[in-house]
């Protein structure tokens, strides 16, 4: 059996990591209840010496795979490619950093977003990630170098951007 | 000395991951001390890190559905064994919850400022359905006048932007061209009717000069003929084609307005 305050606990993770895969809000969160459902379902196969929030993340990870497979839930977040274009305005001078890394976020493909969000924001080891994504440990370390590497190249793209677009509003 | 481009991209990870025994920690960390270049490299990383943490930390805990809660909490018994539909619609139950109490709210609003030029929606009763035509009017000015990000997909992906409105409505949205009226396409995106989910079409025709074609997947009877409704002094004209309701809105001429609805099935 599973620890249910347990899993209300971890439903602002799950939420989180819904968001990164799918990238819009309702189909996150219809994730997240067929996971929670899921989750619950399967409680009885629960190994309780691994976390709870690893094993609710695999099963969050599986149900996002089979969804794109049966084409149910390719959504957007498929068309946000890594050819989609940056928006080209800026907001205030003060949160530019986070906007950048907001918008170079939208435009990394969804394994390089999944890997982020788990290792550099939820913290997980390699070798968690790794049975979350059912990938060798190898793998996990080589996508999150890509995904770190596109991330800075693309936040420093857009920082270039603003601070162009700055001395644009000087002249 | 080791240089940088002998380390393995992945051992960087590791060290900014906490990945790697003390040892090797110490040699690499004695690298990246000398080597200024590796030193930002790995800076830039760990700014990046921290700037992803305080963008998707702070709304957390914001919002959670009480159905997500009550799913985990297992509080209805049959709840675990419920089908994915059933779920889902267990879920919408509040959001659809949420969106009565703020369509109660647009009602007191909508009512003191919209006139009804043909009088076809004017809600008779607390009809939610029925101010479907305040949510497009809404999503029409507040997107039209957002600098920022006024669509969620841009022009170049107008296949992309109808699959997924056809996909999340249900029925397949036609392919709108305002073209011959002069007005360009450059976007669009997935608002609400207020209970359900619905898309939005925009065009520019020069600065200023913007229309939107709201449409929805029909939840009752169908618009009996092209209307006229002004609300807040913007007009809109619908019309219903198939399972879909349609509306085109805008601060323009109301012949143009049933012109382009005309061509376009009204």
């Amino acid at each position: 059996m599973i620890d249910k305050n347990r899993l209300v606990e971890l439903i602002p993770q799950l939420r989180r990591y819904a968001r990164f895969l799918a990238r819009d809000v309702p189909q996150a969160d219809d994730l997240v209840q067929d996971c929670l459902v899921r989750a619950l379902g399967a409680q009885s196969s629960f190994d309780p010496a691994r976390s709870l929030k690893s094993w609710t993340f695999a099963i969050m990870h599986n149900l996002f795979i089979d969804g794109k497979r049966s084409g149910q839930r390719a959504g957007v977040a498929e068309e946000l490619s890594e050819d989609t274009p940056a928006p080209a305005s800026f907001g205030q001078e003060s949160a530019v950093n986070l906007k950048d890394v907001a918008r170079a976020i939208d435009r990394l493909n969804v394994e390089q977003r999944e890997v982020l969000l788990l290792v550099a924001l939820e913290g997980l080891s390699y070798r968690e990630v790794a049975t979350i994504l059912e990938l060798p440990v190898g793998t996990v370390m080589s996508r999150l170098h890509r995904a770190r590497e596109r991330l800075r190249r693309l936040t420093n793209e857009e920082a270039q951007i603003y601070a162009s677009d700055n001395i644009a509003r000087l002249k | 000395m080791t240089l940088k481009r002998e380390i393995p991209d992945e051992n960087i990870q590791a060290y900014l991951d906490n990945e790697l025994d003390a040892a090797a920690r110490a040699d690499l960390q004695t690298v990246i001390d000398s080597d200024d270049d590796l030193a930002r490299l790995v800076s830039e990383y760990q700014h990046n890190d921290e700037l992803l943490k305080q963008l998707d930390s702070a709304n957390l805990d914001a919002d959670i559905p009480k159905a997500l809660e009550d799913t985990a909490r297992g509080d209805t018994p049959s709840r675990a064994h419920e089908t994915r539909q059933d779920a889902a619609a267990h879920l919408r139950f509040y959001s659809i919850a949420k969106n009565l109490a703020a369509a109660a709210v647009l009602l007191v609003v909508g009512f003191s400022s919209a006139q009804f030029i043909d009088n076809p929606f004017v809600p008779k009763h607390n009809s939610l359905a029925s101010t479907w035509i305040y949510r497009a009017v809404g999503a029409h000015k507040v997107y039209t006048q957002d600098a920022k990000r006024p669509v969620e997909l841009p022009a170049e992906q107008p296949d992309a932007l109808r699959a997924w409105i056809s996909n999340r409505i249900g029925a397949p949205v036609r392919d709108v061209r305002l073209d011959d009226f002069g007005y360009r396409y450059f976007g669009g995106r997935l608002v609400t009717d207020g209970l359900n989910p619905a898309g939005q079409l925009q065009f520019a025709g020069g600065p200023g000069r913007k229309i939107t074609i709201f449409v929805r997947r029909r939840s009752e009877s169908a618009v009996p003929k092209t209307k006229l409704v002004e609300i807040d002094g913007i007009k809109a004209v619908l019309w219903s084609v198939g399972p879909l309701d349609y509306a085109v809105i805008g601060q323009v001429p109301e012949e143009q307005l049933f012109s382009i609805a005309r061509a376009n099935g009204g």
